[in-house]
């Protein structure tokens, strides 16, 4: 599934949150498990870990498209950059942000868990995609916005 | 290596305009010691019992413990330990588990019981008008020197506090200084900082 697909669907899932079927939460995890850079917790009587997951997703995909994160940081770890005073633990990560980080800090590879281990062109971080917006129409209905 | 000196090093005031409160907040944080990696952990520069990461071995997470209530985790606490050489303390953390099923009893008392354990918690005293480094009182570690073991563990099923819960007590002794503080640049940081080690790992272990 394309990034603008996903998007599209994730809004229609979000659209009826409180009607979500089996088959929506599944598939819900499927794409957290496929796509973040943790696994998806499914605890007992949490009426909002869809919601929650629906909005890291939608934030994921709009930040760094559908690929897996290639670089993810041990638990415990927070990375400060002390030139733009910006935070990164493995929430707001990036592959681009680890990149540069690392590309200024090659010492710290070693608060990392995960690092590609070749930086060949398949592993090579792309630029944040360009999605067009998903916008709500009055009807309450998902579609992407003409530019 | 100089000796270590034993002198005090600063004048003690009572802040007026961030006047000290007890207590503790409901979430913490308990990590099996093991599963850090202390050659990775990393300290203040100039402040030695403040901690700026503490990282976990690939694929270890902490594990949440929240505790409801208007006194969460009460019986924490430091107290002196008179030596024959060197004084140290000791760090109790007290906690109750309001579940009783096989899972719980095999996943977290059958650990808890024979483990050593690092704790993270958040005092209510969070200090953020401080000049400099504000919200530094926030979060406070045990068990760094020495780890955490149970000294008590008790299922008492009249029990009006844990209505049949677990009553648990950990106790750190021996450790050489009166407190340490996970603080990373902010509270804000500190807390995210809190909140990375029970992530879980993208493998899902």
């Amino acid at each position: 599934m394309e990034a603008n697909t996903t998007l599209v669907y994730l809004s229609s899932l979000f659209g009826r949150i409180a009607a979500l079927t089996e088959e929506d939460r599944l598939s819900i995890e499927q794409l957290y498990t496929q796509i973040m850079p943790k696994a998806f917790v499914r605890r007992s009587g949490c009426n909002d870990c869809y919601k929650d997951a629906l909005i890291e997703l939608q934030i994921k995909i709009k930040n760094s498209g559908m690929k897996k994160q290639k670089y993810r940081l041990r638990n415990g770890v927070l990375l400060f950059d002390h030139e733009s005073k910006e935070y990164y633990t493995n929430s707001n990560l990036t592959d681009k942000i680890a990149k540069a980080y690392l590309k200024k800090h090659p010492d710290e590879a070693k608060l990392f868990a995960e690092i590609p281990e070749v930086e060949t062109e398949e592993t090579e971080v792309e630029d944040e995609p360009e999605i067009p917006e998903v916008e709500t129409t009055s009807k309450g209905r998902r579609k992407n916005k003409q530019s | 290596m100089t000796n270590c000196n034993a002198l005090i090093a600063k004048d003690i005031v009572a802040s007026c305009d961030d006047p000290i409160v007890g207590g503790l907040e409901a979430n913490a944080v308990i990590i099996n010691r093991e599963d850090i990696d202390f050659a990775l952990v990393s300290f203040n520069t100039t402040r030695k019992n403040v901690i700026e990461n503490l990282p976990l071995k690939v694929g270890k997470r902490g594990y949440k413990a929240y505790v409801p209530g208007g006194k969460p985790f009460t019986g924490t606490k430091t107290s002196l330990e008179k030596g024959t050489y060197r004084n140290t303390f000791a760090n109790d953390f007290a906690l109750v588990v309001l579940e009783n099923d096989p899972d719980v009893a095999a996943q977290v008392i059958d650990g808890l019981a024979n483990g050593k354990f690092i704790v993270v918690f958040e005092n209510n005293h969070k200090n953020l008008n401080k000049a400099t480094t504000p919200g530094d009182s926030a979060v406070q570690v045990f068990g760094y020197y020495q780890g955490l073991q149970s000294e008590t563990i008790d299922n008492d099923k009249y029990s009006e506090e844990v209505d049949g819960g677990w009553s648990i007590l950990l106790k750190e002794t021996k450790s050489p200084k009166s407190a340490i503080f996970l603080y990373k640049e902010s509270l804000t940081a500190t807390k995210a900082l809190m909140d990375a080690l029970t992530q879980l790992p993208a493998n899902g272990s």
